[in-house]
């Protein structure tokens, strides 16, 4: 059992059902409805009775209206594939100065964490991928306990250390992410690439959903006085007095804020921002609420 | 009532800049905040220069610190203030107590004699010293609470003034009486200077010279009464100066100049003594025979002896004979009523240091606290 996960977000975590738009087409044995046909509750058609098919599967009621073997069809509940894609880059490591404690990073960590113990207890499969940052990490997909375990040490051991000039070249996504899968983005949506790379996948039959993690400094910017704002990924910094910058800079960013959700949406990405002052759990009741108990 | 000794003291109220200063140079500081969304931050808006403070509890307790710092400088002093209605009036020796109940309506005030202790004016007149008039009321002025009503009766004319006219922290009734009796050394001013001539009736130049000394001194200002008599004739007690044309002297001038007599004697024979007083030449002109004995070195005769025509004879003579007069110490008591000053107000005053500083103290304790807990969130 991990201890990244605050208690009381724990608590709330039986409530949320991860799903994806689409239909899996994994191996084995899930939650979720598959596009594969088999032994299941749901019925899919009635099949001619051909060699192979075990004589308990024919639909006798159905022979005996019409003389002729059919073997009964259900979808598969297939198992899903959840890959969760995090921004490693320097920017992560903010945290608001009132809680310094708590960085990007950690909400990141603890929101994985959220996603592969509900995946796990699904039966999905869970894997990993960091972008942006020095260097790129990552486990496949798998489902199980125990890989749930490596998967929460490495998040255990993320650093965000991506800085411009030092930073691994970006993974192609869609070449470790099989088709059909569910694809969740932790990044604070300051680099672009990231963005295109979400869009791409989303293009490719990929459910991409993307969590933006936002300081309450960024979403609020309390500052006061003269401060000295420094971009930790490119060095530049900026000398200005907040009270003055305030109104200019929420205007802004705001419409960024707004433009890049549109832009997102547009290309088929759910994504959802997330305050640091919020629990943890938050963005994931968001995202999957809305579909409800599957596709 | 507060009040302070040194007001100057407040001067070190400018030092209250320095913790204003340090509170505005560490606000300048710009705190370094890592921030990502800098591409949205306008970079035009400039750092507004802000004269805003940081800490201002810790601000104020350092300020109080330094205004009682200044005020301790100040010497505070507790005056508890006395009952409005007590009234004192003090009589100066040499009036008379009855003159003084008149002249003053004050049937409740406390009555007191102006000297030393202060006695009760029913108690005899102690000894009057005039020197110490002025020196008295400024005490009193110190040591009466400040509500009471003070009133001096002093004589008409006052002798004994120091340099510094009176002032006073507070209204003083200021009256005048004619003093009863005239004290010795209110007197001598008045009198003349007695010069005696006694000169053998053998020598009239003798006379006239001693005559022509008198005139020069009397045209320098000095009052001066001639007693021209021929040698023999008795002199009378109170002269100031004989002038005698020999060196014989009978018994009684004798015993009158043990007394406070001065005697110039116009003896050739004599050589001895002390040279006070050489001519241009460097010829001797006047000795000293003994104390109060002062003798020509020629005879009273400017024809036998040429250098007693010596310009600065007179006045070398007039400066041994009458030592220079004191300064005028005496006005009438009108001209020289207290001044209303702003003067430590009156009344007995206790020092209020050690209070001002354990207040110090505590306050400081409670800036270092401030201070040490600010640092300790800091980090």
């Amino acid at each position: 059992m991990s201890s990244l996960i605050p208690p009381e977000v724990r608590a709330r975590l039986k409530s949320l059902r991860i799903s994806s738009r689409l239909t899996p087409n994994g191996q084995g044995l899930g939650l979720h409805t598959g596009r594969g046909r088999g032994a299941g509750l749901e019925f899919a058609q009635y099949r001619a009775y051909g060699q192979g098919d075990e004589p308990r599967q024919i639909d006798w009621k159905l022979y005996a209206r019409s003389d002729r073997y059919f073997v009964r069809d259900a979808t598969r509940d297939s198992p899903l594939s959840v890959w969760l894609v995090i921004d490693t880059s320097a920017s992560m490591a903010q945290a608001d100065p009132e809680r310094p404690a708590y960085a990007r990073i950690d909400a990141a960590r603890i929101i994985a964490a959220c996603i592969a113990e509900r995946a796990v207890q699904q039966g999905d499969g869970v894997g990993l991928i960091t972008v942006g940052g020095r260097s790129t990490q990552g486990l496949p997909a798998a489902p199980g306990a125990r890989h749930r375990d490596r998967l929460l040490l490495l998040l255990a051991g993320l650093v965000a250390d991506g800085r411009d000039g030092a930073r691994a070249s970006p993974p192609l996504l869609s070449a470790q992410i099989a088709a059909d899968a569910l694809v969740i983005v932790i990044s604070d949506g300051f680099d672009d690439s990231l963005a295109e790379s979400c869009e791409r996948l989303a293009a490719a039959r990929r459910d991409v959903r993307v969590i933006r993690v936002l300081t309450v400094g960024e979403n609020a910017f309390g500052f006061q006085g003269s401060q000295r704002f420094i971009d930790p990924e490119s060095g530049r910094e900026r000398t200005l007095d907040a009270e003055a910058a305030r109104s200019g800079f929420l205007d802004r960013f705001g419409a960024a804020r707004r433009e890049q959700l549109r832009r997102l949406a547009r290309h088929g990405v759910t994504s959802v921002e997330y305050l640091l002052d919020e629990p943890a759990d938050a963005p994931l009741h968001q995202l999957f609420a809305a579909r409800g108990r599957g596709a | 009532m507060i009040s302070f000794a040194a007001a100057f003291g407040w001067l070190a109220l400018a030092a209250l800049a320095i913790p204003i200063a340090i509170h505005l140079i560490r606000r300048r500081a710009a705190r370094d905040v890592p921030f990502a969304a800098l591409a949205w931050l306008a970079a035009r808006t400039p750092p507004r220069r802000q004269w805003r403070l940081d800490d201002r509890w810790l601000l104020a307790v350092r300020l109080l610190l330094i205004a009682l710092l200044a005020a301790l400088l100040a010497e505070p002093l507790w005056r508890s203030s006395g009952k409005a209605d007590t009234a004192a009036v003090y009589v100066a020796p040499g009036i008379d107590a009855n003159a003084a109940r008149a002249a003053i309506d004050a049937p409740l005030a406390d009555w007191h004699w102006l000297a030393a202790g202060a006695p009760s004016l029913d108690h005899p007149a102690p000894a009057a010293d005039p020197r110490m008039l002025q020196s008295l009321i400024r005490e009193l002025d110190r040591e009466l609470p400040a509500a009471t009503k003070l009133s001096i009766v002093v004589p008409t004319e006052l002798a004994g003034l120091d340099g510094e006219r009176l002032r006073l922290g507070r209204e003083v009734v200021w009256r005048s009486l004619p003093a009863v009796s005239v004290s010795q050394e209110l007197a001598p001013a008045a009198q003349p200077f007695r010069i005696a001539i006694r000169t053998a009736s053998d020598q009239p130049v003798a006379a006239s010279v001693a005559r022509a000394l008198s005139a020069a001194w009397q045209a320098a200002g000095i009052a001066i009464e001639v007693d021209e008599q021929p040698l023999g004739v008795p002199i009378s007690k109170d002269s100031g100066l004989l002038i005698v044309s020999g060196s014989e002297l009978d018994e009684a001038t004798q015993a009158l100049a043990s007394n406070g007599l001065n005697l110039l004697l116009g003896d050739p024979d004599a050589k001895t003594g002390e040279v006070l007083l050489r001519d241009a030449d460097g010829q001797p002109l006047l000795r000293r025979q003994a104390a109060r004995i002062y003798a020509l070195a020629g005879p009273l005769d400017p024809v036998a002896w040429p250098a007693l025509l010596d310009p600065q004879l007179p006045a070398a003579l007039l400066k041994l004979l009458r030592p220079a007069v004191p300064p005028r110490d005496r006005a009438p008591a009108v001209s020289v009523a207290p001044l209303r000053a702003a003067v430590d107000s009156a009344g007995p005053a206790r020092p209020l240091t050690p209070w001002f500083a354990l207040a110090i103290a505590l306050l400081w304790l409670i800036e270092r606290l401030l201070a040490t807990r600010r640092r300790s969130e800091a980090t």
